[in-house]
């Protein structure tokens, strides 16, 4: 078993201290809370959902919820993975309950009505349409650790895995990002 | 493996920086909303409902007492047992 580098398991104690004063009525814990999961929580939902302002939606719902009911969370350690659970239940219930726009046609108009850069749009879409490749479960490894930057304990402990087991979904999905993004391209081109 | 990162922060929503912090701030704003119904606070506000609950109940005990002794059949046994005559005629003329 690999061991955290130093700087990772400080931080992963200064979250548990975080949510034990959270736990306490402290505010600006409250607010560290939430700034510093807010991000990872809207990846997980967008993992799922696949519309990024149904996934900022989401994951504002989950994480107020979250705050409010932080007397569950038993094990302070343990929060990110007991954060990220209950996104993602949120988010699965949110699909099955037919809430979510899941059609592309959708997410280009939302985007088209919230960002105007046209490069940084064509990106996002080719981004967005390559991630329907992948399983729900890769969406959230690739996303957590490449755009989070989460490491791959971290990611095993969110989703209940073993650490292998996130390195080789993260490489697998990788690749297959990969293919899909130059095929699009040539294609295109 | 496949080491090399894939660059998503065309999804990073916090590219955005004032979108994003009115995110955090609804987010904190809906997070507070029930802050003061933690569990340890709703400890004590139960424990206090309790305290004022028994509280109230002391007077009502207190004049049940007192009214027992005014009962007629309780007075008349009283004054029966202690050889009141006077007292016991009083009562009963009362009833």
């Amino acid at each position: 078993m690999t061991c955290p580098p130093p700087g990772r398991a400080v931080e992963a104690l200064d979250v548990a201290a975080l949510v034990q004063r959270a736990q306490g009525g402290d505010r600006a814990a409250i607010e560290g809370l939430v700034r510093r999961f807010l991000r990872p929580a809207y990846l997980v939902a967008l993992s799922v959902v696949r519309v990024p302002v149904d996934a900022e939606d989401l994951a504002q719902e989950s994480v107020a919820m979250a705050m409010q009911q932080l007397e569950r969370c038993r094990d302070p350690a343990r929060f990110a993975g007991w954060l990220m659970a209950a996104v993602r239940n949120r988010a699965l219930n949110a699909v099955s309950a037919a809430k979510v726009r899941t059609r592309y046609a959708d997410t280009v108009v939302q985007d088209k009505l919230l960002d105007g850069d046209g490069e940084r749009l064509g990106l996002r879409r080719q981004l967005l349409v390559a991630l329907e490749v992948l399983t729900p479960q890769q969406r959230e490894v690739v996303l957590l650790h490449d755009l989070e930057s989460w490491t791959h304990p971290e990611i095993a402990a969110s989703l209940g895995l073993s650490e292998v087991n996130s390195r080789q979904i993260l490489s697998v999905a990788r690749r297959t990002l990969r293919e899909r993004l130059q095929a699009m391209e040539s294609d295109h081109g | 493996m496949d080491e090399e990162r894939i660059d998503f922060s065309a999804l990073d929503p916090a590219r955005s920086a004032r979108q994003w912090e009115a995110r955090v701030q609804a987010t904190l704003a809906a997070s507070q909303g029930s802050l003061w119904l933690t569990l340890s606070q709703m400890r004590v506000g139960v424990f206090a409902m309790a305290a004022v609950a028994v509280l109230s109940w002391v007077p009502a005990l207190f004049t049940q007492a007192t009214s027992t002794t005014k009962d007629p059949a309780l007075a008349l046994l009283q004054y029966t047992h202690a050889g009141d005559v006077l007292a016991l005629i009083e009562a009963t003329d009362g009833l």
